[in-house]
């Protein structure tokens, strides 16, 4: 994944990228606003891009972008064939190559039923920097294992906290077979692109061997679909969102496939508000809460069946 | 003896220069043809698979020949390199040369890449237009060449026979 942010970028405006891109495993992210200074987030410090390229704090000597400047670069991105990225655009953001995620924003069009059917004048670019933390569910293996045996496992946080790193090597290290369990087959919906970040399909992070991913795909539908098609031992979602998804999910389970997810959240409490109480503690052995303390993420408890088994606090 | 034989050799130059002639204007009809088919194609890969057009690019090439082939997996190939120049640079660069060894004239290619030219639909629908437009202009010569076709071959097959005998004439 080395240097692949600096592909993002023009012929043209590689030379003036190519200092950051030199220190891509530091960055998390690149904020474009139309005629608003670049903005870097490194290791946790929020940068300026000054006009040689090079990282300032002073906002004074930051370089501006211009929209003409952000509509060269989605072109770019879309390989010249914007159309191609519709249904990206509409959710407001695209996957690239090496993992990464773009988020744009602008105005949006919307459709006669109130759906968002595209986003035009686009002013505002979020590049967010893939980091694949391999080994960042070693410390979680043991509880979500019983036996031998993995456990219907839900990891919930708040945003930031690292929750989809967390299931992707988690979901690499099922797959792939660990001290506490056998390889498994796992199936990925990755609705978002983002456990995976497949690009053409090829997932861009390693998920495993035994891994089989469908890209962009509701994950509603998703699950059904590899369900039929992939015979999966585990099904793996990121950002349990609604009802439907969770109906989806309890499906599985009860075709015998163990389950993966990740959803945002504060705690149980705000699960058990939007799913309804004891729903979800129904379906997953196993519930992990996250938290991010002094600038790093870890975690906080885990519950089984309910019982708070492990509390860090 | 010997000036029958001039004669000869002067009325076969002539009549080849003719029968040259014709070819080709019927080679610039079929070659505006295989524009037609690629944009077709073209065309197809974007309605059914969504394809970027660097994809498209590859996909079609398989059912291409020659040097037509060669440059459109070329395009493909540096499009997957990523070495960060345009769609429009690349293809250009690629395709222009392989277009100009056949008996195609520089208003035709330029029609054919119009489609390049103008991109950032965020709509397929308005993509796929403009490559219907190409597809439209490039039919529209091909038919209007096709109408007086069958006259032109005959008359430059003609004037060629024509043209040798007035040439022994003079020098007899």
């Amino acid at each position: 994944m080395e240097n692949t942010i600096l592909q993002l970028f023009p012929a043209q405006r590689r030379d003036f990228w190519k200092r950051i891109a030199a220190c891509q495993k530091e960055i998390r992210e690149i904020r474009l606003r139309a005629d608003r200074p670049i903005i870097i987030y490194r290791l946790g410090e929020e940068l300026f891009l000054d006009r040689e390229g090079n990282l300032t704090d002073k906002a004074g000597d930051a370089m501006f972008v211009s929209r003409g400047e952000l509509d060269e670069l989605l072109e770019h991105i879309c390989h010249y064939s914007v159309y191609a990225y519709e249904e990206e655009l509409r959710q407001g953001f695209l996957t690239v190559a090496g993992g990464h995620r773009v988020g744009v924003a602008g105005q949006a069009v919307l459709n006669g039923d109130g759906k968002v059917r595209t986003v035009k004048n686009i002013s505002f670019m979020n590049i967010r920097v893939a980091h694949e933390v391999k080994g960042a569910a070693d410390g979680l293996l043991p509880e979500v294992y019983e036996n031998g045996r993995l456990m219907n496992s839900l990891i919930v946080s708040p945003p930031g906290c690292g929750k989809t790193t967390l299931l992707r090597d988690l979901v690499r290290q099922v797959s792939d077979g660990n001290r506490y369990g056998r390889g498994m087959t796992v199936a990925v919906a990755d609705e978002r692109s983002e456990i995976a970040g497949a690009y053409g399909g090829k997932p861009q992070n390693d998920v495993g061997m035994r891994t089989d991913v469908l890209d962009a795909c509701p994950k509603e539908v998703a699950m059904m679909m590899l369900l039929r098609s992939m015979t999966p031992e585990v099904i793996a979602i990121d950002e349990l969102g609604n009802s439907g998804e969770l109906e989806a999910l309890r499906r599985a389970a009860a075709c015998g496939c163990k389950i993966l997810a990740t959803a945002h959240g504060d705690g149980t409490e705000d699960l058990g508000t939007r799913f309804g109480r004891g729903e979800f503690e129904q379906l997953f052995q196993r519930v992990v809460l996250l938290e991010r303390k002094n600038g790093s993420c870890r975690i906080r408890e885990v519950r089984r069946g309910g019982e708070i088994s492990c509390s860090r606090e | 003896m010997l000036k029958g034989i001039a004669c000869c050799m002067i009325i076969a130059g002539s009549l080849g220069m003719g029968v040259w002639y014709k070819n080709e204007f019927t080679g610039r009809i079929r070659a505006i043809r295989m524009l037609r088919t690629i944009l077709i194609l073209l065309e197809g890969e974007i309605r059914y698979g969504r394809d970027t057009l660097s994809e498209c690019c590859g996909h079609i090439a398989i059912r291409l020949k020659g040097e037509c082939q060669t440059a459109f997996e070329q395009v493909a190939e540096r499009m997957r390199q990523n070495g960060g120049e345009s769609f429009e640079r690349i293809f250009r660069s690629s395709v222009e040369p392989a277009l100009k060894g056949l008996p195609l004239k520089q208003e035709d290619i330029e029609d054919f890449f119009r489609f390049v030219g103008t991109y950032g639909f965020a709509d397929s629908s308005l993509q796929l237009r403009l490559l219907e437009q190409s597809r439209e202009q490039l039919e529209a010569r091909a038919e209007e060449l096709s109408a007086g076709n069958g006259e032109r071959c005959r008359m430059a097959v003609s004037l060629g026979a024509m043209g040798g005998f007035l040439i022994i004439l003079v020098l007899w």
